[in-house]
């Protein structure tokens, strides 16, 4: 238990609490962004740096904008999540799905755990040049395609939704 | 980490992908000659990017059919591969896609959708679609597959106004998406086994005890249901009559024979290549294992004998009861997919040959009708009903004579392509000891000349009851009618020259490494 460890799992565990407890949706929705950043650096910690940025960019990034634009566009500024909160049905959902989620973490805890003592390893796994070295050599017809396959995207996206063209 | 010991060789890249380099290379320049273009008027615009859309594919079909067939070294980072094969089904999509291009030009002045970004979609569906049929790669597979879905999706919504349009578009664009995903599985699958994605590498890997191992045939399953999605194989055929109803009647035709003709085709290369043991005929000490794949097929030929079996009845049975032209042809469509099952099952050379044959006289005289639908169409959906059709045959005798040749050639009878074509996959079905399937299907394509000729007897033998107008006939759509027309009447007389370029493709499969 070092100290880096302990700082950024209270971080993260005071962020998930303040989550779950705060009463607006946006600064719930801040809370949850502290969580993805202290998780993010435990990663790094744990000699895993391209999950760090995978978490940084889509999690923190893509996923929490998403969030906080769904807030704004549902709630008005006055309204509270507390009139939510006292609908009996919401809770009896909430607590089943916790439970369900409480025991699947367990469970996946446990496989993880019995897969990490069989294997050691190897050098330098984890590190984003060893995903570059394979988009560039041996996926490189497949990385290029990829992005044929986001330009023709864009132009469907574009022509169909916009109103004028 | 490795020291960069990776070389790439551009020169060969040329070689075994040229056609999906000049298709995607154009597909941008378009994009640039559209904005060059915006200050003329949108008519001008879409001669121009029609025309060029035409130059380019009819570039694609010269550098395919001059330099990448009979290309020796055809295996490109084992990813792409130029085999005779794929060159054969590519050149059959890039036609498509040419003569739609012709239509199109037409199709959009008369509808008012004059939108460059049509031509742009159409180059790089075909390009997709031809990286479909070339990879020997899984995962590239899936992309390329995306790639043509994607731009095929946009094609059918492309009329914006329309609720029709809009809604067949959702139902393909969520039910394909289903469809890859169980792709997409099936891929997860086998490379977690075999550790590989490369279709002969899996092929060596399953011949050494792998095969019929249940999650190898759970990964089989999903890699064949997902194609049998594209396909519009019976119980995967619900899209089918939404979407080719509610489409652009030439993108609609383009859907048929396009996307059918590359579902199709990397259907039996990763069937035969990587679940037959096709890859021992090659002579290469490497692949002799392969030959205990011959254990797979108990368990692939029912399916696809019972798939065969409800895709002729379902679809001939059901298009007999529509009364829109778009509609039955959509039905009828499906019924071709299972003759073309038939040939599959067979799984001898003259099968093969004979799915091949079938996809280009399929494409010609798909094509070709749906010319003709959307012609006296006028705008879309003003004239698809059986009944509009009543008297058309002396108001526009000539386009009623068209259509009364394409519907014939899909009935199947001769002296038209369709004729020898289905010939062809039910004498393969014959030899191969299929007669109760052959019976059965001959049965199936008699329901079907009903459903045809009652198009016939509705133009020639009953009066009109409303005027229906049709829509300008452009030049380049007169050409493109023109052109099937005569291929349909060529490739019912003489037969034999594609027949022979069919077969010499087929052979190519056991080379794929």
């Amino acid at each position: 238990m070092d100290i880096y460890f302990i700082i950024f799992a209270i971080m993260a565990l005071g962020g998930a609490l303040f989550t779950i407890t705060a009463k607006d949706a946006l600064p719930s929705a801040l809370g949850l962004l502290t969580v993805f950043i202290a998780l993010s650096a435990l990663y790094l910690h744990l000699h895993a740096p391209l999950i760090a940025i995978f978490q940084v960019t889509i999690y923190a990034g893509a996923i929490l904008v998403l969030v906080v634009f769904v807030i704004m566009l549902l709630m008005t500024p006055d309204e509270k999540l507390e009139a939510a909160q006292k609908n009996m049905a919401y809770r009896i959902m909430g607590a089943v799905l916790g439970a369900y989620l409480t025991a699947l973490t367990v469970v996946g805890v446990k496989g993880i755990s019995e897969l990490i003592s069989a294997n050691e390893l190897p050098e330098g796994f984890g590190h984003p040049g060893l995903l570059g070295d394979l988009f560039f050599k041996k996926y490189l017809l497949h990385f290029e395609m990829a992005s044929v396959l986001l330009l023709v995207a864009l132009i469907a996206g574009i022509y169909l939704a916009k109103k004028r063209i | 980490m490795n020291a960069l010991t990776f070389s790439f060789d551009l020169g060969h890249l040329w070689q075994v992908c040229g056609g999906q380099l000049i298709l995607i290379l154009a597909g941008i320049f378009l994009i640039f000659i559209d904005i060059f273009l915006l200050d003329k008027d949108e008519s001008c615009r879409n001669k121009w990017l029609g025309w060029l859309t035409v130059i380019i594919f009819a570039l694609t079909i010269g550098h395919l059919a001059k330099r990448e067939w009979g290309l020796h070294d055809t295996v490109f980072m084992g990813v792409f591969s130029a085999d005779k094969f794929s060159v054969f089904v590519s050149i059959i999509m890039v036609i498509s896609g040419l003569l739609a291009a012709l239509m199109s030009i037409g199709y959009l002045k008369n509808n008012q959708v004059m939108k460059g970004e049509y031509y742009i979609l159409l180059v790089f569906a075909v390009a997709g679609a031809v990286g479909l049929v070339q990879s020997v790669d899984l995962l590239m597979m899936f992309i390329t597959l995306e790639v043509m879905s994607l731009a095929v999706y946009a094609l059918a919504a492309f009329l914006k106004g329309d609720r029709t349009s809009q809604e067949g578009a959702l139902k393909y664009f969520l039910l394909g998406a289903f469809g890859s995903a169980m792709f997409l599985f099936g891929v997860a699958l086998i490379f977690g086994i075999t550790g590989s994605l490369n279709i002969s590498k899996i092929a060596q890997s399953l011949s050494s005890g792998l095969y019929a191992k249940a999650p190898i045939l759970l990964a089989f399953a999903m890699i064949m249901a997902g194609l049998f999605f594209k396909m519009a194989m019976v119980p995967f055929h619900m899209w089918t009559p939404d979407v080719y109803e509610g489409a652009p009647s030439v993108v609609t035709g383009f859907m048929a024979t396009c996307v059918k003709a590359a579902a199709f085709g990397i259907f039996i290369k990763v069937l035969f290549v990587t679940f037959t043991p096709i890859l021992s005929q090659n002579g290469q000490p490497d692949f002799y294992a392969t030959v205990n794949l011959s254990a797979l097929a108990p368990y692939w030929k029912p399916v696809i004998w019972w798939l065969a079996l409800l895709t002729m009845f379902f679809g001939n049975l059901i298009a007999v009861s529509q009364s829109n032209i778009k509609r039955m042809l959509a039905y009828s469509s499906i019924a071709h997919a299972g003759y073309m099952a038939v040939g599959i099952i067979a799984a001898n050379a003259d099968g093969r040959m004979g799915v091949l044959f079938y996809l280009f006289s399929y494409t010609l005289m798909n094509l070709g009708a749906f010319g003709v639908i959307y012609l006296i169409d006028g705008r879309e959906r003003d004239a698809q009903t059986l009944d509009d059709y009543r008297g058309i045959g002396y108001r526009y005798p000539t386009l009623a004579f068209l259509l009364s040749l394409f519907l014939v050639a899909m009935a199947g009878l001769p002296p038209t392509a369709g004729f020898i074509a289905k010939f062809y996959v039910f004498s393969a079905a014959i030899k191969e000891g299929y007669y109760l399937l052959a019976a059965l299907g001959v049965l199936t394509s008699v329901i079907g000349a009903y459903y045809y000729l009652r198009v016939l007897y509705m133009m020639y033998m009953k009066e009109e009851i409303r005027v229906v107008t049709r829509g300008t006939v452009s030049a380049p759509t007169a050409i493109a009618l023109i052109v099937t027309a005569l291929g349909v009447l060529y490739l019912g007389i003489l037969p034999e020259g594609l027949a022979n370029v069919a077969s010499a493709a087929q052979q190519s499969l056991a080379m794929i490494f």
